[in-house]
């Protein structure tokens, strides 16, 4: 295995943090709202 | 009909003379188009942020989607689960693009990546769509605010036209996206605070877990479906995958959006603004369907009206006094069981009983919904044609009905900024649109000189007044016409799925050319008109599969009518 890393995808690019910190909120909201659902019903 | 109270009137004519005044005096002197399109590109991304929020919420957000959690709950939130990921789209693919060709709209990039047509047949599209929502942007909100306040039809649509008018025309883009701030900021104060109230007023002895276990037994803790049905409009998989292609559409190519975000002072800011939409739109429609949510649970324990539409029940009561009275000893007994009923299931949780007071409860409910469908029943025997739908109406009436003198000012100062706030995105996008994509570029096209930059500005005014113009007239006759409505509101959103299409076969196909996507966008269109006419498939999906033929017609035309080769 080399000691270089693959440049990032250009789609991420610099920006790939925020981009997760967003699609992990989604996805946190998600979760969060079922497990809600569940204590409700 | 409801009169305000003279603190109501302070509060609420204060907060909308304030912001329009703010904006008016921040954003004087508007010198050049580009000042008037991109407000010289200076914003910074928590304006712009604020301001794409606020141009999604218009007053329906507030007045209908409260409404929405009273009668069904959570479940409309899974209509924005694509939305985070399109926010990532955009940030990651189109923002570069336009800022790197310095497009003014997005229609102009068209241009750059096919042809004058593909610009022009997208652009129509947009102004045919933009121009008949702006118009109801106006009404629906007028004509709720006119019957609960007994405000005057036609005054309530001119007023609120013409003062979005007057700052739009006079501060350009920039005057929108600073008063849009501000009047985000209202609408967020006012939704929480309203949210507080509600819950503040549930009865002693109800605690908030209490309403939302109250709530979630009587069907309204709904928020994630996995069902596959395409019929069934809000499922995790059509707000996921629907969502994620509406929001694509809506805020990647829809002008009023992209003018936006394109005032940005870099990429950076204008990603930033996206992607804290993209962070904070679920909460915020969440915690509006949760309001809604606790409105239900106080009408659990304070006897609701019959019927929220009361103009309609009063018709109903001139016509069938003596059946809406029995309908009346009916609500009540219904009413009166599902309340005792849920006293009962909070007083047996954790106990034995718990199962057999859930069953109870969900019997007196259903109850409750039989007294429903009798109230709808006699209101269609009664006044033939008349609306039974009346969840538009339960928010408002909660609000002037039980919430302290003051907040009912703010509330409804909530309800007219984000009437506000649409409204002026909508006009400016028109007027914009019309002016760099069809005047200057037909001027253009004919040989003409370029014009002076004080004569572009004042051309961009003129049409932006000539909009404003349409759209109030088109609110003002609406309420004529029964079904128009809805109509309008399925026109509006047979356009976005081609037009998406368009901008992603730009964006990812590079090898297409611009007769294979303009037919493609032609067929994809004739598509999405079947789709409606023809079929019940859920309107989320139109955008999908709209999107989806025109990729598909484009690459087949493509193979059909290669390209010439490249010049050596």
């Amino acid at each position: 295995m080399s000691d270089d890393p693959l440049p990032p995808p250009p789609f991420w690019g610099t920006w790939r943090r925020l981009y997760w910190l967003v699609a992990g909120a989604l996805v946190a909201n998600i979760v969060a709202l079922w497990l809600l659902a569940r204590w409700a019903a | 009909m409801t009169g305000l109270a003279t603190l109501d009137w302070i509060v609420l004519l204060g907060t909308v003379a304030t912001i329009v005044l703010y904006g008016a005096w921040r954003t004087r002197g508007v010198r050049n188009v580009d000042s008037f399109v991109r407000g010289d590109a200076q914003l910074r991304w928590p304006t712009i942020g604020l301001s794409i929020m606020a141009t999604q919420a218009s007053a329906i957000t507030f007045i209908s989607t409260p409404g929405q959690g009273f009668a069904d709950g959570l479940r409309f939130v899974q209509f924005y689960f694509g939305l985070p990921l399109a926010m990532i789209v955009i940030s990651a693919v189109f923002v570069p693009v336009y800022y790197r060709l310095k497009v003014r709209t997005a229609y102009e990039y068209l241009e750059h990546r096919f042809d004058a047509r593909v610009r022009f047949l997208c652009g129509i599209l947009f102004l045919i769509g933009r121009g008949l929502a702006t118009g109801i942007t106006i009404y629906a909100p007028s004509i709720i605010l006119s019957q609960i306040l007994g405000w005057p039809l036609q005054g309530t649509i001119w007023a609120m036209g013409g003062i979005v008018v007057i700052y739009t025309v006079l501060g350009g883009t920039r005057a929108v996206s600073i008063t849009q701030t501000q009047q985000m900021v209202v609408m967020l104060v006012g939704l929480f605070v309203a949210a507080v109230v509600v819950v503040l007023r549930l009865p002693d002895g109800v605690s908030l877990p209490g309403a939302i276990k109250i709530a979630g037994v009587l069907g309204r803790v709904n928020p994630v479906g996995f069902q596959l049905d395409l019929d069934d409009r809000y499922t995790f998989w059509s707000g996921l995958a629907g969502g994620f292609f509406l929001a694509l559409s809506y805020f990647g190519t829809d002008q009023s959006q992209v003018q936006r975000y394109l005032s940005g002072r870099s990429v950076a800011e204008s990603r930033l603004g996206l992607l804290f939409n993209g962070l904070f739109k679920i909460p915020m429609q969440l915690l509006i369907l949760f309001t809604g949510v606790m409105v239900f649970v106080f009408y659990v324990f304070n006897r609701p009206p019959v019927h929220f539409d009361r103009t309609t029940m009063a018709q109903v009561e001139a016509r069938r006094g003596a059946e809406v009275a029995t309908l009346d000893a009916h609500h009540a007994a219904a009413f009166t069981e599902r309340r005792s009923a849920a006293l009962d299931y909070l007083a047996a949780r954790g106990t034995p009983r718990e199962d057999t007071a859930r069953t109870a409860l969900v019997t007196a409910e259903q109850h409750v919904k039989a007294v429903e469908t009798e109230t709808h029943a006699l209101i269609e025997q009664a006044v033939p044609g008349a609306p039974t739908r009346d969840t538009d109406f339960v928010f408002l009436s909660f609000v002037l009905a039980h919430l302290p003198v003051g907040l009912v000012g703010l509330l409804i100062a909530v309800i007219l900024c984000a009437a506000m706030s649409a409204i002026a995105s909508g006009l400016i996008a028109l007027g914009v649109t019309t002016t760099v994509d069809f005047y200057l570029r037909i001027r253009q096209s004919l040989g003409r000189p370029p014009a002076s930059p004080r004569h572009d500005l004042r051309a961009s005014q003129v049409m932006t007044v000539l909009w404003a113009a349409a759209a109030i007239g088109f609110a003002s006759v609406a309420s004529l016409f029964a079904n128009l409505i809805e109509a309008v509101n399925i026109l509006g959103s047979i356009f976005y799925g081609p037009i998406l299409g368009v901008f992603v076969v730009a964006l990812f196909l590079k090898r297409v050319t611009a007769t294979p996507v303009l037919l493609g966008a032609l067929a994809a269109q004739a598509l999405v008109v079947v789709l409606v006419f023809a079929t019940r498939v859920s309107f989320l999906w139109y955008n999908v599969l709209g999107c989806a033929a025109v990729v598909a017609v484009s690459l087949a035309m493509q193979a059909l009518w290669p390209a010439p080769p490249a010049p050596p």
